[in-house]
Formats: C-alpha cells, structure tokens, sequence
C-alpha cells in the first residue's frame, strides 16, 4: 500500500504541470471566447493583462535561475552529500525545466505583448491564445514544482 | 612503546541461531599453523589477525594483531623524519590482547584504537557469513548497575547516528519533495525515546528483559548515546560511558613481543579475576 501510495506521488510530481498545461488549454478553448467578450464588454486593460503575465515570467525564471545557482555553488555539508542522490538530480531537472519553459515563455510573450488578441470566438487566434495561457500555466506549475522540492533541501538543517 | 595499557570489559552474545560460540570461532581463527594464514583483510583496507591464543583451566586469552602496511609513519631523528622501510610483505603490528571467561561470558579486550575493537573481531571471526556475528555489549561499572537495579527505570533515549551514504535512500518510486525529506531526517539520525511503564509486582519481573534489552541497544550499530532515566534520580545514567574498564603503567620490554605479550596478558587476567565476584554475581 505504502509503495503503491508513494509511486502515486512520485508520477504525479512528474506529470502534474504538464496535466495542468494541458487542462487550461482544454479551459481557454472552452470558455476563452466567453472571457474574452466580458472583457470587452467591461472595458477590461488586456495590455495589463498581457504585460502582467510576462513579467511574472521574467521574475520567476530570474529568481528560480538565483536558486539554481545558489544550490550548486553552496559548501553546506548537507547539500554536499544530496547532490549524489537522485532526489537532488530530479530536483535540479524540475529546475532546469522551469527555467527553460519560464525563458520559451518570456520569448514567445513577445508578439503576444505587441498583438494583444482579444479573439471572442473560435479561430486561430484563440488557439494560438489557448496555447501561449496553456505555456504559461505549465510554466508556474513547474516552478512552483522546483521551488517546493527546493525549498525542501533548503530547510534541512546541518 | 605506550607503557599505559588499559582494556574494556564486554559481554560476548552469540546469535540465536548460530551453531558456533566465540570460543569455537577463536580456535577455527587459530588453527592455521602459520601467522600468515591467520591473517584476514575485514574491509576498508584493515587487515587482522590472531597472533596468539592459548586456552587455560578458567580463562580462553591471546592477542591480536591490526597489520598496518600502508600509510607507514616516517621515523624521528635529530635531523628531522627519516622513512621507515618494512622488508616485502611486512607491516606494523599494532597489538591488543585479550582474555576471556566462558562461563560468563565475558571478555576482557586491551584498548588500543589502532588496533582491534569489538567491531573488527567480530568482522574478523565471523569472515563472510553474517549468521557467525558476535555482539559485544559494554559492561557496566558496579556503581551504575547498583543504581540501575536499584531504581526504577522510567525511560531511555538513544540517539542514532545519521548515515553518511545518502544514495542508500535512493528510490525512483519515492517523489523528489518527500525524498528530500527523508534524506534530511536519516542525516540528522534519530531520537529514540522509549518509555518503561510496567505496575509494581511485574516492574521487577521485566527488569530482567529492560536489562537484556539495554545491552542489545548499547551494541546496536550506528547508537551515539544511551541513556536511562531512572525514577527519583535527577541525572540519567550514561549507559555507554559508565563501563568497566581497567588501566595500569606496565613496564613494558620493547624489544621482546612474547615477553611484552605476557605481562599485557598477565595484567588482564588480574584484573578479570579480581572483578569475577562481581561478574559472577551479575552474570552466573
């Protein structure tokens, strides 16, 4: 039962960012019409929108690349014998991960920032929309994911 | 040479389901007619053997040997350090004697840390089959023993070492976030508080089986303290430092290993006999 319970945990750590992905994009291509219209109806900013999105990106991917960094330079002597264990090596692929999704995430805002589509119904624009919210949901999903497996290692005292 | 010797008392136990007690295994050690074959390489380059064994009327007693032939210190002299050659296949003998009494089962070990501790002999005696392996237990000095029995046992801690090799907990089954954890836990070991509440009329029936239970924990591997509680003493007794042990200036020969064997081994057995009242008494 234990093992059972612990390889559960162990797949959904693996795959529970990409599941995240891919249910908002299910979700945007859904409701994302709906959303879009409401906010236009309201005069909602989706500059801001856009624009808040990126720089979450930005943040997130310069503060995980810090922790990376931190991590692989520290003497403290826990961490020092960690590094061998796989548990360590996943946590640094989790990092490695977030950073390279938060950097696709960064480049790829760029024409969206520009652009700023507003799609209410469905073409090409939503999916493209549908795809770019899917990237940056994948991409918080798998940092917080680097940061909790981290934070982890981080709290263990020597 | 050192002239202090000083030895540790322990009490040998045999597994259950071992055919072979710790005489037997002495004498299988010793039956090899050449010093050569006696001697065993026990792991992480510690090479060990029995030099001398000798079995008397009331005691088994002899001596081991660690073979040190790596890492070999240089020699002094009024110009500064000299190398130490050793003639091919020699080495430094760093010698512990010992003597041990059947009948309570107790062994009486020169303490000499470059040489054999308990955990080396019974690497050594019990070669590659772990059912052979013995436990040396630390006896405890009659003043903690007194107040052991005397007072009612409330409760021990033990404190586990934490374990070096991390890789050990690796596991692909087992998340990164959780692994991380149980590897910071076997890091910082582990206390291990065990609390003795038993009634009046069977408290002294189970003193026997807390007693048994004691000595296996003190020889448990990896145990950093052990410490027991008693009810109505302030301090708790230091299960794993208020242990027999002896010491003495020896006028030592230098230049004659039997002789200097025989009054090391002679000085043990004394001192054995002079506490087999209070072993007898403790251990039947």
């Amino acid at each position: 039962m234990l093992t059972k319970r612990t390889t559960i945990s162990a797949r959904l750590e693996r795959n529970y960012p990409a599941a995240i992905g891919v249910l908002t994009l299910i979700l945007v291509l859904c409701f994302g019409p709906t959303c879009f219209r409401f906010a236009s109806a309201h005069n909602l900013h989706l500059d801001q929108f856009y624009s808040g999105l990126f720089t979450l990106a930005t943040v997130a991917t310069g503060f995980l690349f810090a922790f990376y960094t931190f991590m692989l330079t520290t003497d403290r002597p826990f961490i020092r014998k960690a590094k061998s264990t796989i548990y360590f090596k996943r946590a640094q692929k989790y990092c490695l991960d977030a950073i390279l999704i938060g950097a696709c995430v960064c480049v790829l805002s760029i024409p969206y920032l520009v652009i700023q589509p507003a799609p209410s119904k469905m073409n090409i624009s939503l999916v493209c929309v549908a795809f770019w919210v899917a990237l940056i949901a994948w991409a918080f999903s798998t940092f917080e994911r680097a940061a909790r497996v981290f934070s982890a290692f981080a709290s263990v005292s020597d | 040479m050192d002239a202090r010797v000083s030895a540790n008392f322990y009490r040998v136990s045999t597994p259950a389901n071992s055919a072979s007690g710790f005489v037997d295994q002495l004498r299988e050690a010793a039956a090899p007619p050449s010093a050569g074959l006696r001697q065993r390489d026990i792991g992480a380059n510690i090479t060990v053997r029995l030099e001398r064994f000798r079995e008397n009327a009331e005691f088994v007693e002899g001596e081991f040997s660690r073979i040190q032939i790596t890492n070999i210190p240089a020699q002094t002299s009024d110009d500064g350090l000299i190398p130490t050659i050793l003639s091919d296949g020699s080495g430094l003998a760093h010698v512990a004697a010992f003597v041990y009494h059947p009948q309570t089962r107790v062994l009486l070990l020169q303490r000499n840390m470059l040489s054999v501790t308990p955990n080396r002999l019974t690497l050594y005696l019990c070669g590659a089959d772990p059912s052979r392996m013995l436990a040396f237990s630390p006896v405890m000095t009659e003043d903690a023993i007194a107040r052991f029995q005397a007072g009612h046992a409330r409760s021990f801690t033990v404190k586990f070492a934490g374990i070096d090799n991390l890789t050990g907990l690796d596991d692909q089954d087992t998340a990164a976030a959780q692994g991380a954890r149980m590897i910071g836990e076997a890091y910082h070991g582990a206390d291990v508080t065990i609390t003795v509440s038993v009634g009046r009329r069977r408290g002294a029936m189970l003193r026997g089986f807390v007693e048994r239970d004691v000595e296996r924990l003190a020889t448990a591997p990896g145990v950093e303290t052990l410490e027991a509680k008693l009810i109505g003493e302030a301090n708790p007794i230091d299960l794993l430092s208020e242990n027999m042990r002896v010491a003495m200036e020896l006028a030592l020969p230098e230049h004659d290993p039997i002789a200097n064997y025989e009054i090391r081994v002679n000085f043990l057995r004394d001192q054995l006999q002079q506490a087999m009242q209070t072993l007898r008494h403790r251990y039947g």
